[in-house]
């Protein structure tokens, strides 16, 4: 394989110790180069690197406009007379909630409940599933029957009916599991989202792992007598890679998504933290007096999804060209 | 051509392996059914020669060399890799004598992670057997490319990057780095351009002579076989059907299957070929769940009697050939004589003036 005079953008590519050397280009370097030239993915990483840093600047922003995530402003400031929210202003940029707190401010802080849930219940997930499906996959016979029965209960589950039931179940009382104690907050609903998402991972890269322990390669691995475990770790771990990265970014909205419902139902993260799905919820009942209260937790939560849906489509199209139709 | 001396470096006594067939149901009281891959083959390979193993595609060629190298369990029988039995050892015992036995593998795509630097994938057999520090394995890694005519520099590249012969040269690589007793090749170049073929074949020959190795060869191209073969053994259905040196075997096959398959070869003379008699073979190879009864060529054999379907013959001498070639027919054939056109209809009819 030919390749044209280096450009400066592949410059970093090079190790310093071996300049010399001829250096190929990896898989992952020519998916990172396909990524680079995808208008709409880098568009989308652009929106998830904004939301991170709203989340990280939380406290800035609430620094530059001095008021804080929880502190409720009295009427006539905070919210109308009536006891209204108050629309938009120059001194709100978002306007106020019913209880006269900052919406722009809430929706800050409301990014980190979600960007952390979201990455920490799909880190959950794809842990879990990747052990579970290259276990089934690799080792086959007993394992295999057994963890893909174990994935078919998992995936069998209604999520949000068993979600609601444990989270209420532990919002009433903490649950202890030996040394670990099951609060209500960021911690279960991070756990409850995680253990439903990894039967999926599971059952994406046990399929892989069946098709690439027939590889040639494998079979190459064991007659130099490579254990098990070099042959998971070296062989088969890299090949199914890509399909984790890509379901893992696709997996990161549906877990925001999933938060977000917990706390509309009341049962994810409790107030008064600042929360996506439980300002949706609190919002519901001024939808015709404050539009502004309903609309922007709303749309920070449509275009994080968005962006991260984007993104992964884009991570796919860059680790699998073929599936385009496009050469690259 | 090589010092044929002492006990064999490898000897398989009466192996069998049989796949159970999936998803097949399963009758009360019948037995599964099984694919007869391996049915009692008894062969030796001595140090330092390169036996060649033919025969038609589902002959088990494949699954012998997997069974020899323990790639696969086998069903029943014995396998001793320098006098040691190799089918009950553990896979712990194995390991070190891994170190003595290499493949290399038919496809030259397959055989390499794409994912790995070719260095890495060279330097696989070092990183498990070796505790050498990074920088002597590579050193090692790029002399072993220089050994298989690949450029050393090329030491970081992809499997991606390399022509289907190049890559045939990183398996030979790796499969050379330990310095291995006997390497087995399956097919090694069967998957490869013909013009590419020669070039691999005379560098496993090349090697074999530098590094006193003992090669089985695993081919379904005789012209191939021949080229670097000292003996040669022919498989048909699961079972050795004939095995002799080379020579003999080109010059007189005995059993009625390797001269239909020698006569199937192509001839690179296009005058020649036309003179030749072809020997074609009627209907498929048989099933391998249901091979036929007594010998198991007798169901496509134009010699066939009534006998070849009672008992199978044994693998010996015939014509007063030396021991060291041995066929498996009642009916072998004669210095000279072919499977001639009209008896290859003879399967219709069975001739019975022919007595044993």
């Amino acid at each position: 394989m030919l390749k044209g005079p280096r450009s400066a953008e592949d410059a970093w590519e090079e190790e310093t110790e071996q300049a010399a050397a001829i250096q190929g280009r990896s898989p992952w370097q020519l998916a990172f180069a396909r990524l680079r030239h995808d208008r709409a993915a880098m568009i989308a990483l652009g929106v998830v690197v904004a939301i991170a840093l709203v989340a990280v600047l939380a406290p800035v922003i609430a620094a530059l406009t001095g008021h804080g995530p929880d502190v409720q402003y009295l009427p006539p400031i905070g919210t109308t007379i009536d006891g209204l929210p108050k629309a938009p202003s120059a001194h709100f940029l978002f306007g106020t909630d019913d209880l006269g707190r900052d919406v722009l401010v809430r929706v800050a802080y409301g990014a980190q409940v979600s960007l952390l849930v979201g990455v920490l219940a799909t880190l959950l997930a794809v842990v879990i599933g990747a052990l579970v499906g290259l276990a089934a996959g690799y080792f086959g016979r007993v394992v295999d029957t057994v963890l893909a029965r174990v994935i078919d209960v998992m995936l069998s589950i209604p999520f949000l009916l068993f979600a609601i039931s444990l989270a209420s179940v532990v919002s009433v009382t903490p649950i202890h599991i030996g040394p670990i104690v099951l609060q209500q907050g960021l911690g279960i609903v991070v756990i409850v989202i995680g253990t439903f998402s990894w039967a999926t991972v599971a059952r994406i890269v046990r399929g892989q792992v069946l098709a690439i322990r027939e590889k040639e390669y494998i079979e190459a691995a064991r007659s130099l007598g490579a254990g098990s475990w070099r042959i998971i770790v070296i062989d088969v771990l890299p090949n199914v890679l890509a399909p984790i990265i890509v379901y893992a970014t696709l997996l990161i909205p549906l877990s925001i998504v999933a938060e977000a419902s917990l706390s509309y139902l009341g049962v994810g993260i409790p107030p008064p933290t600042a929360d996506w799905g439980s300002m949706i919820s609190e919002a519901q009942p001024y939808y015709q007096e404050a539009w502004w209260f309903l609309v922007f937790p709303c749309l920070a939560l449509i275009i994080t999804t968005l962006a991260f849906n984007v993104l992964g489509d884009g991570i796919r199209d860059a680790f699998d060209p073929r599936a385009t139709g496009t050469r690259a | 051509m090589s010092s044929v001396s002492g006990e064999p470096l490898v000897r398989v006594a009466s192996l069998v392996k049989h796949f159970p067939v999936r998803g097949a149901r399963r009758r009360r009281g019948s037995e599964r059914e099984v694919v007869h891959a391996l049915d009692g083959v008894s062969l030796e390979v001595w140090r330092g020669e390169t036996l060649g193993i033919v025969g038609e595609s589902g002959s088990g060629k494949s699954t012998l060399a997997r069974c020899m190298t323990r790639l696969q369990e086998v069903t029943a029988g014995h396998v001793f890799f320098d006098g040691q039995e190799i089918t009950s050892l553990s896979q712990r015992r194995l390991r070190p004598l891994r170190r003595e036995m290499q493949m290399i593998f038919q496809d030259p795509f397959g055989a390499l992670n794409p994912r790995r630097r070719v260095g890495s994938i060279i330097g696989d057999p070092l990183a498990i057997h070796t505790k050498d520090s990074g920088a002597a394995r590579k050193r090692q890694v790029q002399e072993l490319m220089e050994l298989v005519g690949l450029n050393p520099e090329h030491y970081n590249r992809f499997p991606a990057e390399f022509s289907g012969g190049q890559r045939q040269r990183i398996g030979v690589a790796r499969a050379l780095a330990l310095h291995p007793k006997l390497i087995v090749c399956d097919e090694p170049v069967s998957a490869l351009d013909v013009s590419i073929q020669a070039q691999i074949l005379n560098l496993l020959v090349d090697l074999r002579e530098e590094f006193d190795l003992t090669y089985v060869f695993i081919a379904h191209d005789l012209s191939v076989v021949r080229h670097v073969s000292d003996r040669v053994a022919v498989m048909y259905l699961g079972e050795v059907v004939e095995q002799a040196p080379a020579d003999d075997l080109y010059r007189a096959p005995r059993h009625p299957y390797s001269s239909a398959l020698l006569s199937a070869a192509p001839v690179p003379d296009p005058d020649f070929a036309d003179s030749r008699k072809q020997i074609v073979l009627v209907g498929d190879l048989p099933s391998p769940i249901h091979p036929p009864a007594g010998c198991r060529f007798s169901s496509r054999c134009p010699r066939q009697r009534p006998r070849c379907t009672v008992v199978a013959p044994m693998l010996e001498p015939c014509f007063g050939d030396p021991a060291s070639h041995q066929s498996a027919c009642y009916y072998p054939l004669a210095d000279g004589e072919t499977l001639s056109g009209g008896e290859a209809n003879a399967h219709l009819g069975p001739i019975d003036t022919e007595k044993p």
